[in-house]
């Protein structure tokens, strides 16, 4: 379907009351990435983009509805009207995670699939523009599926190609079109995605480092960590409702000071805490982080968060043939075991 | 007097003799403060650093006092330790105008001695910048300027191939007094080009960021369906406060045993939840609605109520690191709107 | 708090002593350890044991938590697969416990530092050896530093 007819089709379920919210990409005014739309009001969906800029991972925000509806008081009985939400194929593989999961059930899910020939990485872009700009206004900013240009007197000037400013973490894209949908934005793309066994070349490549370098180079990153938080709060696979690594800035369901007594990590930004922040984390996400990189995008400092959750993705994939997100009929990974699973580690 | 600093390096190398020293340097992930460790600083492109040098006066984690249970009873030691000499160099305007801002928090009424113990022993030098530096940069629309001088010791504009340094205060006049600097080795006065070259340029600076609005102009409404709107996306992380050069919440916890242990002062957000967390379980901002709120109103009226200066300092930060995009700029942008439609 | 300044000054002074937590599921390896005891078999007194219903109880966060406060060696032990009194807890520990060794492999932390086995009510002797053999690791290897420094709050 053209986006034209989306966007129409879109607004009429919400005027008709056939939907609660639409949850997309739009304009805003950092012209590197688009910005979230959520919307309950048909007028707004005009505004909705399906460029190359729309990078957030918007399950986050079905996530966070169904939090904020366990928070509040939920009547059982209650149908929920459908969200609609754009994904890409990875975010659709998030959805798939939230299916398995039963954290939101399919019936509440209105999916708009956008097929995906790769992002942006409005880092890259950003300081593309910084480099390369005669006058860095960033109201001249203009980026599309061609590159990055600037605007010079009213003339599109060329400053990097697509694949300059493209986020090249999506090399190991496995899903260039989503696995599912209600309707498809345009015709899926021909794209086709990396193989299961070359995937985790990032992760490979890694491995090269000795064990001392490897640590050399985590404690270094951990050590820049400012424990803002934003990796677990942008992931949408990040649902529970409370978090046992951030008890400091989160509410209890229930206001019983024992509970809150129990923390796995101290408040203190210290490269021991912030290492098992991030450890306990990765663990949290075996078999369940689709590689959407969202996490490392929100990253204030750069910590290449992407590539710590997909290493144990690897070792998911290595021991289980399994990869997150592909099938929501399956059980997840990690509440099965096999009577063949290797104990290679295991002392004899 | 007004100096010239012909070979950075030189004078860099000087200036960590006697002192510790931070400089700006660019990393694959952004421009952070780093120690000086003697490489050449190359200031060639820089914007601005990711993280505010506030942590250097207000450390993200500060041990306030430690304490051993012993055969004579509890001894108790406050962190006293002597605080060596630090020397920030090339600290952006809106990053000195925004200690300006803590300077009122910490040093107005009751002192805090951990921040005023270092802020007495922290030199900073400020460096003028060539105009907007940054996409997100709005220092004057509330009120500063790229060249301006608040919160900073001494001013540095760069001109030809070094540095003009102007004294502000008398702290920065004392580091030229200083052993590592007292002989003139890696600075000599300012001919009278050089100084009116870098006045022009700071002027120039000036025009290239004149302010469309005047942000503190600009009233707040509470009850304004606006606040719903912008949440809507929020995620509730800490960037924008962590990062922002005059957030300045904290919280203090206990580590330890009963035996032996210390008080941690660390950083803490009004953004999250817990923050406002009261002991009977009552939450007076349970939602991000209330929280983004509580952030604005303090930026822009609460404390400019209470001190008479907004504290927001327009480094824009908060808006290019929010990783869905919330802007306050155009936050405020939206109240001005809805006043003169209303008006 | 373990300082590095303070480990290898410890070190050096021959006084220092590894401490190793071992989590022991009640029904195999715990009574397997105290089968150890009881037939006088002799290993380290580095060991401190916590004693679990099962070893598909343990959460990776506790090994993590126990080096962060200081362990130099953990331990995890179940009973054999076939063996678990819940029937299959040690199966799940058993693919959880392959993730954690992997991923501090991948990190570059010590990975033998960490050792998961099975032993069994009767196998004293066995705990015995792998006590030991962990512990001798753990000597060589010296205090750890990479995870410990925590300061936890105590509420």
């Amino acid at each position: 379907m053209q986006t034209d007819e989306i966007k129409k089709l879109l607004a009429d379920k919400l005027s008709k009351g056939e939907l609660r919210a639409v949850i997309g990409y739009r304009r805003g005014t950092n012209p590197f990435f688009r910005r979230p739309l959520i919307t309950s009001s048909a007028e707004e969906l005009g505004e909705l983009d399906f460029s190359p800029l729309g990078v957030e991972n918007l399950c986050t925000y079905i996530t966070d509805t169904v939090r904020k509806r366990r928070a509040g008081r939920r009547d059982p009985e209650e149908q929920y009207k459908p969200t609609a939400v754009v994904v890409r194929g990875c975010h659709s593989r998030a959805l798939n995670v939230l299916l398995q999961e039963k954290v939101i059930p399919r019936e509440e899910l209105f999916v708009v699939g956008l097929p995906c020939r790769g992002v942006v990485d409005p880092h890259k872009a950003q300081a593309l523009w910084h480099a390369r700009a005669e006058n860095r206004d960033p109201r001249n900013v203009v980026i599309d599926d061609e590159g990055l240009f600037e605007l010079r007197n009213g003339q599109k000037v060329r400053l990097a190609e697509f694949e300059e400013i493209a986020d090249e973490r999506h090399g190991h894209c496995r899903t260039p079109n989503p696995l599912f949908y209600d309707v498809l934005v345009g015709e899926p793309v021909a794209e086709e995605p990396v193989a299961a066994e070359q995937q985790f070349s990032d992760v490979e490549e890694f491995l090269q480092k000795s064990p001392q370098q490897r640590w050399s180079f985590w404690s270094e990153q951990f050590s820049r960590c400012i424990r803002c938080y934003a990796c677990k709060n942008i992931c949408p696979a990040c649902s529970c409702q409370e978090c046992s690594l951030a008890k400091d800035t989160e509410q209890p369901l229930v206001a019983d000071a024992k509970v809150r007594k129990t923390f796995w990590l101290g408040k203190q930004q210290d490269p021991a805490n912030n290492a098992a922040y991030h450890i306990n984390r990765a663990l949290h996400l075996a078999g369940r982080c689709v590689s959407c990189g969202e996490c490392e995008r929100a990253c204030p400092v750069g910590i290449p968060l992407l590539l710590l959750y997909r290493s144990v993705a690897k070792q998911v994939f290595d021991n289980y043939d399994y990869e997150a997100g592909m099938d929501a009929e399956v059980e997840p990974i990690m509440t099965r075991f096999s009577a063949e699973d290797s104990e290679d580690f295991m002392e004899e | 007097m007004i100096r010239y600093i012909e070979n950075l390096r030189q004078f860099l190398d000087n200036v960590a003799e006697g002192y510790r020293l931070f400089v700006p340097r660019q990393r694959p992930e952004g421009w952070f403060f780093e120690p000086y460790g003697g490489a050449e600083v190359e200031l060639e492109g820089y914007p601005n650093t990711v993280a505010s040098p506030k942590e250097y006066l207000f450390p993200q984690n500060e041990t306030l006092y430690r304490y051993e249970a012993g055969e004579e009873g509890l001894k108790y030691d406050n962190e006293t330790a002597e605080q060596t000499g630090q020397v920030i160099f090339g600290a952006r305007a809106c990053d000195c105008a925004a200690l300006t801002r803590l300077d009122k928090v910490f040093l107005e009424d009751d002192k805090d001695p951990y921040y005023a113990r270092r802020r007495e022993n922290t030199v900073m030098i400020g460096l003028v910048c060539p105009g907007a530096v940054a996409p997100s940069c709005f220092c004057t629309e509330v009120g500063l300027s790229p060249a301006g001088v608040a919160g900073m010791d001494l001013r540095a504009t760069e001109v030809g191939e070094g540095l003009v340094i102007e004294e502000i205060s008398d702290r920065g006049a004392a580091l030229f007094g200083s052993p590592a600097l007292k002989g003139g080795k890696s600075w000599r006065e300012a001919s009278a080009e050089e100084a009116a070259e870098a006045k022009r340029l700071q002027e120039a600076a000036e025009r290239d960021m004149a302010p469309a609005r005047d942000l503190a102009e600009i009233e707040l409404e509470f009850d304004s369906p606006i606040w719903a709107r912008e949440s809507e996306r929020c995620i509730g992380c800490g960037i924008c406060a962590f990062l922002c050069p005059t957030c300045h919440c904290f919280t203090i916890e206990h580590s330890g045993s009963k035996k032996k242990g210390k008080a941690i002062r660390t950083w803490d957000t009004c953004q999250f939840q817990a923050y406002s967390l009261e002991a009977s379980g009552f939450n007076p901002r349970p939602d991000r609605e209330q929280r983004l709120k509580q952030r604005l109103y303090h930026k822009f009226k609460y404390f400019s109520d209470r001190y008479g200066m907004l504290l927001c300092i327009g480094c824009g930060r908060c808006v290019s690191a929010c990783p869905v995009n919330i802007d306050i700029r155009e936050i405020l942008a939206s109240f001005e709107r809805e006043k003169s439609v209303t008006s | 708090m373990t300082d590095p300044q303070d480990n290898s000054k410890k070190v050096a002074e021959a006084r220092w002593q590894p401490k190793i937590i071992a989590f022991l599921c009640n029904w195999c390896s715990y009574a397997g350890a105290d089968l150890a005891g009881v037939s006088r078999l002799q290993y380290p007194s580095s060991v401190r044991v916590i004693r679990v219903m099962c070893s598909g109880r343990m959460n990776p966060s506790f090994v993590i938590r126990a080096f962060q406060d200081g362990a130099d060696g953990v331990m995890v032990a179940g009973c054999h697969p076939g063996d678990c009194h819940y029937i299959q807890g040690n199966l799940y520990a058993r693919r959880r416990y392959a993730l954690l060794a992997g991923l501090f492999d991948f990190l570059g932390i010590e990975r033998d530092r960490f050792l998961m086995s099975w032993v069994s009510a009767s196998e004293g002797g066995r705990f015995a050896q792998l006590v030991t053999e962990l512990t001798d690791r753990v000597r060589a290897l010296g205090p750890q530093t990479q995870l410990s420094g925590r300061d936890h709050a105590n509420g």
